[in-house]
């Protein structure tokens, strides 16, 4: 058997690392910010760029992405090379991997406040971003699977295992959901409509959770908590049990973010089961995980590193927990669309992926420079920071979250709604104000670890390319002892793990979607429900532009308190010719399903301009710009035809009258506020968007109207 | 016997989905029938799925290491419900390879682990029959909801009964009691002040003060306005957040500022208002037509 010698690549991993706490402390900087505009409006600092709807994306995006992404690269590369016994398949590929990554961040940062966006939340960015973010990922996946086949190790170990996972499911979801139809080079629009768009987009959304924030970050746990603990993992065959239904079971829950809506019963309820069966798989990462620290507690009130696992991963058990009980349909009835559910997610990117990755850092960057941490005791300092942090942002959130959900609900005695929603927004204002604190706290806690990783690494010197050495692999094998157990054989297989992984994740995604997919043409109609005007139809492109959908749903549910405080509930046909749908998933403002004609042009105006001469208290930013810009009219020809396309049912020859009724209908409402003293001519942006706001909901309102007269 | 489970689970989910989704839309015949091959794909897919599973689960079954037993015996409950071996036995668990230094040990899933697990597909499975298979079902959402307005119907006409506050545009009367008014001068501030101005001067609704109305002077009229709003120009319909008696005391509220002519008051809108009576019809009239107006477009 001949040794051989190779070099491990620390490099990249270094590199990774670096863009790991840039981004962590812009996308914390830019969390801080949003969370100080829903109680301070003037934070939103008086000019579009800046404001709340096109930065919420941001935040989500960086934290997501450009944090936990890179931090995934990090973690990846280290182990995955030392797993496998070789250095990573080619430098060329890594180095566009990296460079290519951060360029898709650069552009997001640059896209979103300019209000590019596809509204698609945590797949915002427009259809060139997501044609680089596919080949980037491919890069990734290249790469990783090029290592692994030319490893030196006969088994790949659990970590790979959902890396692969990762990989793969990553890939699918983003390609699946990400189809859309460009109308210019910054806009597109979503291949689904209403319904069907909204399975898609959750399938994705509460997947993108799953195998972005999840499974690479239990595969980095199965390598770096037995490595910094020095103790053996706890159970090998519970890894294979939890790793197979992890994934089996995650892809079916994306429904559970769509109870009480439109989607048709049998969907929501497998939502509902199929999240209810992933705690014990979920938790079996934790076990595995906690079991691993057995015997070795003593080290954990020592090393800050094990600090930050074990707090890790003990918020990724309450994360994973809490997030099937907030699938059953009694709770979810008063928990969605309220803070409780920012809290929930909070608890996990906080605690789980940033401390996770905290905890890697601190172990990895002295290795890769030969020396030691430079202070243990401010890395103590940082745990301690951040999980107060956790606890200032959770506790507000939690308790936001019961006083919107219950608040909203209640009715008094005659039956009347007991509060208007402005006084929810009110109420829960002092919360907002400790749940920024928590934020600081956290990003404080980020900034000390920054300095003492910063103060490590001029102390020590990088070893790039560190030697390392091991025996080929002999090409007859034939397995005995442990490796003829059944699962090792897959284990020697990677490309057979690979189609097997993608089998078992497609399960789930196909039959909630091939239903829902396929009875399209024949889905309940009403025929009241008519395309939007071109005039609507652009104030709608502005609606997403804004990012009002960040804090408006336009779904309501059929609850009495929803009701009577909306108007008749939302039926699945009236979303026909959304592409994309608009659902929402928060309500920090009211849901504006049935907006249409429930105020004047004028109040919309006032409003727009400055939401508090309107509604006293509003945490609403102006958006007087609106009021300012010229209307691009220019590819309205262009968004008919596109929408034809996708099957709204203009007229053949409409795109040639378009811009004609376009005008003439803005003419209309620039006259109707003109009657009210309020001079603004008609090619002006904020005609279109309220134009789009007195149309909302009102198809299904005229029918009902004129049948009970 | 899990793998049955497992199985009864998925099947029982196909197969509502047909039925579920037979019940709400009509399938072309193509549809039907790609929808049927489509289920026989996919019941495969998972059949295959689920014999895996079962393969995982028979081999994670196996007792592991017979050495060990006569040193459990000795454990305690928090060892035994985790399955945990003592700690001093933990050579004899070790897997016999190492990655990067990384060992495995092979103890079996934790029992009250695997009970968990069980619970919870039979939960699901429960959930399942219980709202798409069971006669006496659990309701979904529509259900849910009309019997949730039958309650609170019935819960609100009780109320009303007790307490006898039947105020509506019948019977509404002028209220002149001061407490009252003033009762009503509060409610004024809180909801229409915004629009309506501070003192009634009209803002973005229109002037309180003057002889003009659009919607009719009377106090019945202004009562309705307030419980039903107008549909189209912004006014809010108040019946949802506001009882009879509140909206009598708010309207004789509105009648008593009349004529005070405030500062900034804007110009007259509306019909001046005759001493008898208007036709309550053209309000109603008037809100139809609004809505044709916006929604017709």
């Amino acid at each position: 058997m001949q040794t051989e010698k190779f070099q491990y690549d620390n490099r990249i991993v270094r590199n990774f690392a670096i863009a790991t706490m840039v981004f962590g402390i812009v996308g914390m900087l830019v969390g801080l910010l949003v969370a100080i505009q829903l109680y301070e409006p003037a934070a939103n600092l008086g000019n579009q760029y800046t404001s709340f709807g096109r930065i919420r994306p941001l935040h989500t995006n960086a934290i997501i992405f450009a944090f936990v992404g890179n931090a995934i690269f990090m973690g990846v590369y280290y182990s995955l090379q030392r797993l496998c016994k070789a250095r990573m398949f080619s430098d060329l590929l890594s180095n566009i991997h990296f460079w290519g990554w951060q360029l898709i961040i650069v552009a997001a940062a640059i896209t979103l406040p300019l209000g590019i966006t596809t509204s698609k939340e945590y797949a915002e960015l427009e259809w060139p971003i997501d044609i680089a973010i596919t080949l980037i990922w491919v890069v990734f996946g290249w790469n990783m699977f090029g290592t692994i086949i030319k490893r030196r190790e006969r088994h790949m170990y659990v970590a790979i295992w959902f890396y692969i996972a990762t990989f793969v499911t990553v890939a699918v979801l983003h390609i699946v959901n990400s189809f859309e139809l460009p109308i210019s080079l910054f806009k597109s629009y979503s291949f689904y409509a209403g319904v069907q768009d909204a399975l898609v987009q959750w399938w994705y959304g509460h997947n993108a959770v799953a195998f972005f924030l999840t499974t690479p970050f239990l595969g980095m746990m199965y390598y770096y908590l037995p490595k910094a603990v020095d103790r053996p993992v706890y159970s090998y065959k519970l890894s294979i049990l939890h790793f197979w239904t992890l994934i089996f079971l995650y892809i079916w829950a994306g429904p559970h973010h769509l109870l009480y809506t439109s989607l048709p019963d049998w969907a929501q309820s497998l939502g509902v089961a199929f999240s209810i069966m992933l705690i014990a798989p979920s938790w079996g990462g934790m076990i595995n995980g906690l079991l691993t620290l057995r015997g070795a507690w003593d080290k954990v009130r020592d090393e800050p590193v094990l600090k930050f696992f074990a707090v890790g991963i003990t918020a990724y058990g309450m994360a994973t927990f809490e997030g099937p009980m907030l699938s059953l349909k009694n709770v979810n009835a008063i928990a969605h669309f309220t803070d409780w559910i920012v809290a929930h997610v909070h608890v996990g990117a906080l605690g789980w992926n940033g401390f996770m990755t905290f905890g890697i850092l601190y172990w990895l960057i002295p290795r890769i420079y030969q020396t030691k941490l430079h202070s243990t005791k401010l890395a103590n300092f940082h745990f301690w920071i951040g999980t107060l942090g956790i606890l200032f942002y959770a506790v507000p959130m939690y308790w936001s979250g019961f006083t919107q959900g219950l608040m909203w609900k209640e009715f008094t005695e005659a039956g009347q709604l007991k509060y208007e929603f402005i006084d929810t927004t009110k109420q829960v204002l002092s919360l907002h104000v400790f749940r920024s604190i928590g934020g600081t706290l956290y990003l404080a806690g980020t900034l000390v670890m920054v300095y003492n990783i910063v103060k490590t690494m001029t102390a020590g010197k990088l070893v790039a390319n560190e030697a390392a050495e091991a025996p080929a692999l002999e090409s007859n094998y034939a397995p005995t002892g442990h490796a003829s157990y059944w699962h090792k054989a897959l284990e020697r297989k990677p490309m057979m793990f690979m189609v097997l992984s993608i089998i078992v994740i497609l399960i789930g995604g196909a039959v909630e979607m091939l239903p829902t997919f396929l009875i399209k043409s024949n889905i309940q109609t009403i025929s009241s429900v008519k395309p939007y005007t071109p005039l609507e139809l652009h104030g709608r492109d502005l609606y997403i532009r804004e990012g009002c959908v960040g804090c408006h749903s336009q779904m309501i549910r059929p609850f009495r308190s929803e009701t009577e405080r909306y108007g008749e509930y939302s039926k699945a046909g009236e979303y026909v010719y959304d592409h994309p749908f608009l659902w929402g998933s928060k309500r920090t403002g009211p849901d504006l399903m049935r907006e249409g004609g429930k105020y004047s042009n004028s109040w919309h105006y006032n409003h727009m301009i400055d939401p508090r001469t309107m509604t006293p208290g509003s945490i609403m930013p102006a958006y007087d710009w609106l009021a300012e810009q010229t209307m691009d009219v220019s590819n309205i020809k262009d968004k008919i035809n596109a929408m034809r396309t996708l099957g709204v049912p203009y007229e053949k020859g409409y795109e040639e009258r378009a811009l004609q009724d376009l005008e003439l209908q803005a003419k209309g409402i620039s006259e109707n506020l003109a009657l009210e003293k309020i001079k603004i001519s008609s090619d002006k942006e904020l005609i279109s968007l309220i134009a789009y706001l007195q149309r909302l909901g009102t198809d299904i309102k005229l029918s009902n109207t004129t049948s009970n007269k | 016997m899990k793998s049955k489970i497992f199985l009864a689970t998925i099947i029982l989910f196909i197969s509502n989905i047909s039925m579920a989704a037979e019940d709400t839309f009509n399938y072309g015949d193509f549809d039907a029938l790609f929808l049927k091959v489509m289920g026989v794909i996919i019941l495969i897919l998972i059949l295959a799925v689920v014999g895996l599973l079962y393969l995982t689960l028979i081999a994670l079954k196996r007792v592991n290491n017979p050495e060990l037993v006569k040193a459990d015996e000795e454990r305690t409950t928090i060892e035994k419900l985790f399955s945990l071996h003592a700690l001093k036995d933990e050579k004899k668990l070790l897997l016999d390879e190492s990655f990067d230094g990384i060992v495995e040990l092979d103890n079996p899933t934790p029992p009250w682990f695997n009970f968990m697990f069980y619970t919870t597909i039979l939960f699901a499975i429960a959930y399942g029959f219980w709202y798409h298979y069971s006669t006496n079902n659990g309701k979904l959402q529509l259900a849910e909801y009309e019997q949730e307005l039958t309650d609170a119907e019935i819960a609100k006409t009780a109320y009303l009964k007790k307490v006898g506050n039947l105020v509506d545009e019948s019977n509404v009367k002028l209220i002149t009691d001061a407490n009252q008014l003033h009762e009503g001068q509060e409610i004024y501030t809180a909801k229409c002040a915004v629009c309506h101005g501070t003192a009634g001067e009209g803002k973005v609704g229109p002037n309180l003060t003057d002889e003009y109305w659009i919607h009719g002077g009377e106090l019945s009229n202004i009562f309705k306005t307030i419980k039903y709003g107008v549909t189209g120009k912004g006014m809010i319909a108040w019946e949802k957040s506001l009882n009879g008696s509140q909206m009598a005391q708010l309207a004789s509220y509105i009648k008593s500022i009349g004529g005070t002519n405030p500062p900034g008051a804007l110009a007259p809108q509306g019909n001046k208002m005759e001493p008898i009576g208007t036709s309550t019809d053209t309000t109603k009239t008037a809100i139809v037509a609004d809505t044709l107006a916006t929604a017709l477009k």
